[in-house]
């Protein structure tokens, strides 16, 4: 319209911000762990959605990944042990203005997190949740955690893991009102990014399972994937994670996937010959939590007040006969 | 006139609502549920989505009617009488988007090249264009100029700002360069940004196109414009010209040399004397030189009357070189002109009080100073020829006068620009006609208020009466070129503009001007105002130019109008509804929507209360669309949206209806004009149709009956032959072996064959997949698949001189020499994503290098 190009808009935000503009201090992460490269696409995300650190916050639980906090230079909240959801789900509740990220890994969402992680889906809430998955308690060195596979040796099992795995996606994909679900590898910065961005710009809980090498004490846990792309299967869609030309030649097992299926997007999580990844669901239309608990929070001053008169004349006395009594 | 054209590639859409939008007739909105309007997306957001005015609280049957009624009353009345006065900040729900015009990126400010400096002699560029194109030239991936290219709205929107209260334009590279400066100085980016940005900068204006400027919307834009292009054609032009006769000048003078040379006087000792003291001093003895030069070669001298005409026409052609080049253009105006304007020394201004009457005395006075040089020029031909004939050429040269210029020559003289306002103007039209039918090749540039009438004065009601067309009366002169444009679309309006200085012939154009009628109410700035007059039709743009052919589809065009097909430009604007769900509303921007920019037409526009019964309203598309009789109890609305915005109906007089009737019969007119919905080619393409399904139709029936003839024939022959058989075999063969070798015969063939066939065929179009073989790369030189790199800092703390980092932090190779093949080695192997590939060893004293280069082989 009016002879304008599609890209009229001008918008000039009154801050620009850098890379460094995200960057605390340095990661204290292992040499070779996959975290840096997860912590360097977030802070791309950020530069290249120009997020206002001021309105962004950052909250955790406890272990390796949860210190992601302590690395960006935005809000942050470091909280306890499987807790990161119930406060990203508090944040957001009253500052509905805020971008919300999660950070939280295979054992703080999976084992002591279930119960929030199980309604925090429920919630769709609008937060970004970035689930670390290095099968392994790191952070108090190597335990069996919830998504280790059977047969892994850890302090807690030193002839190894008995049981089968939890598969986050599975459990995710069975909760009602889920609407996004995705994994990526850290090992393609590409596709990490790719998939976090679609991740921040879907309005709901977005769920990212992150395989995650962990090089001390899961490092072969990754290793054959990562050394054999073939094993890998990219999920492609319009809709779905954004490709990339080095995606599509270092990927070659590849599967069109319409995200909107979640019946095929749950025989997809469960399969265990290769591992899927991609966008396995989105559904933009489930509701959010935070709608109905945003009513009456821009109300002013006056109008809370005359609310309240309101609600309590329903037990006042009134009218020309009261006051013609007083 | 009566020439239909089909060549209008759009085909002509009849009606609304197209399909894909769903109608909700009840209220007058539709929905679009498919891909078919142009949608128009808020510009800030999700919060900046229009929302409908929701019933705060239910309203009896009794104060519905009454509401109503009070509608009925007001859209009956003219203006005076009308409603309470609706608020100042409501626009038209379609512009509501672009309400705040520094969000958004509308063409200026614009940029200005100097002549001959501009790519495919392009005279301005928006300057967001630009800056993204030299960006673009000297930083081709995005990660180039990260910075400067992110910020480039900054600085569109600084060099807006910085150019708001400026009329004229400003050099260009001063201007955005203190534009570097500011946006560097509100970034506040640290040190290493900083002065990457700076260098970037300093690219960035170094490719500034030289002497280019800078111009920002404002009332003087169209006369900058027109100096613009008055510059780009006639220096040129001259320049060429000055060649032309420089050469004839060397030419002449050649001539009068031979001629002195024959003369016997030019070789007498005192004559060489004369011409020689000066250099020789006396070393050369004149009277012996005069022997050695001996008599004169030819002796047949020139008449004296060739003689004198050829120094008269050297004289002049001399002195037409050396004075000083003539002002680039002359203006006759009636109104008051910027100093700026009136003080260029390359433009003569002169106040006229009917400058339409005075323009042509300006252009002979102009043409009778080149007359002279043009005539000069003509005999120095014919003399450098020898072929000027006194009999013929004398009396011809006699009345030498404009009406004689050829059209090279025409374009030489100085342009005579007739500007005035289309108010003026309205009292001097015989004058405008006389002009545009004197062949005088004058350029009139009227500037014209849209939504008034020419010639009226601004306080009486615009909507009462039909619009006089100016453009129109343009068209009506025939031989002239005739624009109507807007300061809205520069590019269009230079194009006329162009086609007026490059064509031997009057031009009119015809501005709107983006001033509105009633400048004493806040307005939502000129541009808005020029477009939003195009898309409401009120002020259509086209191009007239009798040159480009004979026919009227080679002459007229129409295509800058939005949906040119359409009766009115049709788009959908994401909304709220009152029950709070988004949709799509699609609506067309009439004139009366564009009438709602206008201050004077306020009056015109009501409040439709929430709650108010739907019954009686209607769009206002819709209700033109409907037989006037039909009509006579609706009231039309148009959507307007608040500064909250909050949106709600307009209901409109019906004065004002009349005006949108008006406006849209003289945009069908137009159309006609232009071959689209032309009544002439509509009628055409139905006869050829029909005419086509006859024949069509005729021939299957012909066939038909050949077919049925030839089945008949078949079967009587068919039925004689296998009779004629059976009689045969009964007759010659052996009853008991005719089933199964009858059999067998019939159908070896007719069974067989196809399937067979097809199967061969299919195995042999079908090859097996051939497979892609990849290119067996191998490197030699190391390199990093900056991409893949996961940011662990592993190789940087290795070697941070010979391992960088850009601007997304994912490392790249460095300096190779304030390193080691072995440290390259190492990173590769320490690598998480193995993105470092070490290549072969560049140093072969390093030691180890057999060892490091086998451990090298994985990564290459």
């Amino acid at each position: 319209m009016l002879g304008l190009k599609s890209d009229w808009v001008l918008d000039v935000p009154q801050r620009y911000y850098t890379l460094e503009d995200y960057e605390s201090n340095v990661a204290r992460w292992c040499v070779g762990c996959g975290d840096h490269a997860v912590l360097n696409a977030v802070q791309r995300i950020c530069r290249d959605e120009q997020l206002k650190p001021e309105k962004t916050v950052f909250v955790s639980g406890i272990g390796c990944s949860s210190r992601f906090p302590h690395y960006m230079k935005t809000y942050g909240f470091h909280s306890l042990h499987g807790r990161a959801l119930p406060v990203a789900c508090g944040v957001k509740a009253r500052r509905p203005d805020l971008t919300v990220w999660v950070a939280t890994g295979d054992g703080d969402c999976c084992s002591i997190g279930t119960a929030h992680w199980i309604h925090a889906i429920r919630y769709n809430m609008n937060l970004t949740v970035m689930m670390f998955d290095n099968g392994i308690y790191g952070l108090t060195k190597a335990q069996t955690s919830p998504t280790s596979p059977i047969g892994l040796k850890t302090n807690t099992h030193p002839r190894g893991a008995w049981l089968p795995p939890i598969n986050p996606l599975v459990t995710t994909l069975g909760v009602s009102n889920c609407s996004f679900v995705a994994r990526t590898v850290d090992w393609n910065p590409i596709h990490l990014y790719n998939t976090l961005r679609t991740a921040l710009n879907h309005r709901g809980f977005s769920f990212v399972q992150i395989m995650q090498r962990c090089p001390n004490y899961t490092s072969q846990l990754h290793q054959q994937t990562q050394n054999d792309p073939s094993l890998v299967m990219l999920l492609t869609h319009e809709n779905g994670v954004p490709m990339d030309d080095s995606m599509s030649r270092l990927f070659k097992t590849q599967q069109v996937h319409d995200p909107m299926d979640i019946d095929e997007a749950r025989e997809l999580a469960d399969r265990h010959d290769v591992l899927p990844i991609g966008l396995f669901f989105r559904d933009q239309s489930r509701p959010c939590y935070e709608d109905y608990t945003n009513i009456g929070l821009e109300m002013s001053y006056d109008e809370r007040l005359a609310g309240f008169e309101k609600e309590l004349d329903k037990f006042a006395v009134s009218g020309p006969q009261a006051k013609s009594k007083s | 006139m009566n020439t239909p054209n089909n060549e209008t590639p759009q085909t002509p859409v009849e009606g609304l609502p197209p399909t894909g939008i769903a109608l909700n007739a009840g209220k007058g909105e539709k929905y679009e549920s498919g891909k078919v309007a142009e949608v128009i997306a808020p510009a800030d957001g999700s919060n900046g989505v229009p929302r409908m005015l929701t019933v705060s609280q239910e309203i009896g049957a009794a104060e519905q009617r009454m509401l109503l009624e009070e509608l009925h009353r007001f859209h009956a009345s003219s203006p005076e009488q009308g409603m309470a006065k609706i608020a100042q900040d409501l626009v038209p729900a379609l512009l509501s988007p672009f309400r705040e015009l520094e969000k958004v990126r509308h063409g200026f400010p614009l940029f200005l090249y100097a002549p001959g400096t501009g790519p495919d002699e392009l005279l301005c560029v928006a300057l967001s264009d630009l800056l993204a194109e030299l960006v673009e030239s000297f930083a081709p991936s995005e990660d180039q100029a990260r910075i400067l290219r992110d910020n480039l709205p900054r600085i569109e929107l600084f060099a807006y700002k910085a150019l708001s209260g400026q009329s004229a334009p400003v050099d260009a590279r001063n201007l955005l360069s203190q534009v570097a400066q500011a946006v560097q100085k509100e970034l506040q980016l640290r040190e290493e940004d900083a002065a990457r940005l700076k260098t970037d900068f300093g690219t960035l204006l170094d490719r500034i196109p030289t002497d280019g400027k800078l111009l920002g919307f404002n009332d003087d834009a169209i006369l900058h414009l027109l100096f613009l292009t008055a510059r780009h054609v006639l220096p040129l032009k001259r320049a060429a010209f000055k060649k032309q006769v420089d050469h004839l000048r060397w030419k002449l003078k050649s001539l009068l040399l031979v001629e002195k040379n024959k003369d016997t006087s030019s070789r007498q000792p005192e004559a060489l004397r004369a011409s020689l003291e000066k250099v020789s001093g006396g070393f050369v003895d004149p009277t012996a030189l005069a022997n050695i030069l001996g008599p004169a070669r030819g002796s047949v001298l020139m008449t004296p009357l060739r003689r004198k005409r050829i120094e008269a026409v050297k004289h002049i052609l001399d002195e037409y070189v050396k004075t000083k080049e003539s002002s680039l253009l002359t203006i006759i105006h009636e109104g008051e002109l910027k100093d700026t304007l009136a003080k260029d020394p390359s433009v003569d201004c002169f106040k006229q009080s009917d400058p339409c009457k005075a323009a042509a005395s300006f252009f002979d006075k102009q043409a009778a100073k080149m007359a002279d040089v043009f005539r000069a020029v003509r005999i120095a031909y014919l003399e450098v020829e020898n072929a000027y004939d006194s009999k013929h050429h004398d009396a011809w040269l006699e009345r030498f006068d404009w009406e004689a210029f050829s059209e090279q020559e025409a374009l030489l003289v100085p342009p005579v620009v007739v500007l005035q306002s289309a108010n003026r103007l309205g009292e001097q039209l015989v004058s405008l006609s006389r002009l545009l039918l004197s062949g005088l090749p004058v350029k009139v540039v009227v500037t014209v208020q849209p939504a008034g009438q020419p010639g009226e004065t601004s306080s009486k009601d615009p909507a009462g009466a039909f619009h006089f067309e100016l453009g129109y009366l343009g068209l009506s002169q025939r031989e002239a070129i005739v624009q109507q444009s807007s300061l809205a679309r520069p590019a269009h309006l230079v194009q006329g503009l162009m086609q007026g200085f490059t064509a031997a012939r009057a031009s009119l154009h015809v501005v709107s001007s983006g001033v509105p009628l009633d400048k004493s109410q806040p307005n939502f700035g000129g541009w808005l105002y020029s477009s939003a007059a195009l898309e409401g039709r009120a002020h259509p743009f086209f191009l007239y130019n009798p040159a480009k052919g004979t026919s009227w589809a080679q002459r007229f065009d129409l295509s800058e109008n939005p949906q040119p097909e359409q009766d009115w430009p049709v788009y959908a604007l994401p909304c709220k509804n009152d029950k709070g769900e988004e949709k799509k509303l699609v609506m067309p921007f009439t004139f009366a929507e564009f009438a709602l920019l206008e201050p004077a037409y306020r009056g015109h526009f009501a409040a439709v209360a929430p709650g108010c019964p739907d019954d009686d309203l209607i769009a206002v598309d819709e209700y033109l669309a409907l037989d006037p009789n039909q009509s006579t109890h609706k009231i039309p609305f148009v959507w307007a949206v608040d500064k909250d915005h909050q949106m709600l109906r307009l209901a409109i007089t019906r004065r004002l209806a009349f005006a949108c009737r008006d406006r849209l019969g003289y945009w069908r007119t137009l159309q006609e004009l232009g071959g689209v919905n032309n009544e002439y080619v509509r009628k055409a393409t139905d006869k050829v149709r029909e005419e086509a399904r006859a024949e069509v139709n005729a021939e299957k029936a012909r066939l038909e009956a050949t077919r049925a003839e030839e089945i008949e024939r078949a079967r009587t022959e068919a039925a004689g032959e296998s009779m004629g058989r059976l009689a045969a075999m009964l007759l010659e063969s052996d009853l008991t072996t005719l089933s199964a070798g009858g059999a067998k015969r019939a159908a070896a063939p007719s069974l067989s064959s196809p399937s067979a066939d097809a199967k061969k065929e299919a195995t042999v179009e079908a090859p097996g997949p051939v497979e892609e073989k990849e290119e067996d790369l191998s490197f030699n030189e190391p390199w990093i698949d900056t991409p893949l790199c996961t940011s662990c800092n592993d190789c940087i703390n290795l070697n941070p001189q010979l391992f960088l980092y850009n601007g997304n932090k994912q490392a790249l190779l460095g300096d190779l020499n304030s390193g080691t093949y072995a440290q390259i080695v190492a990173a590769a192997q320490k690598c998480p994503s193995r993105a470092i590939h070490p290549g072969k060893p560049w140093n072969p004293d390093e030691p180890n290098l057999e060892e490091l280069t086998k451990k090298a082989e994985p990564f290459s």
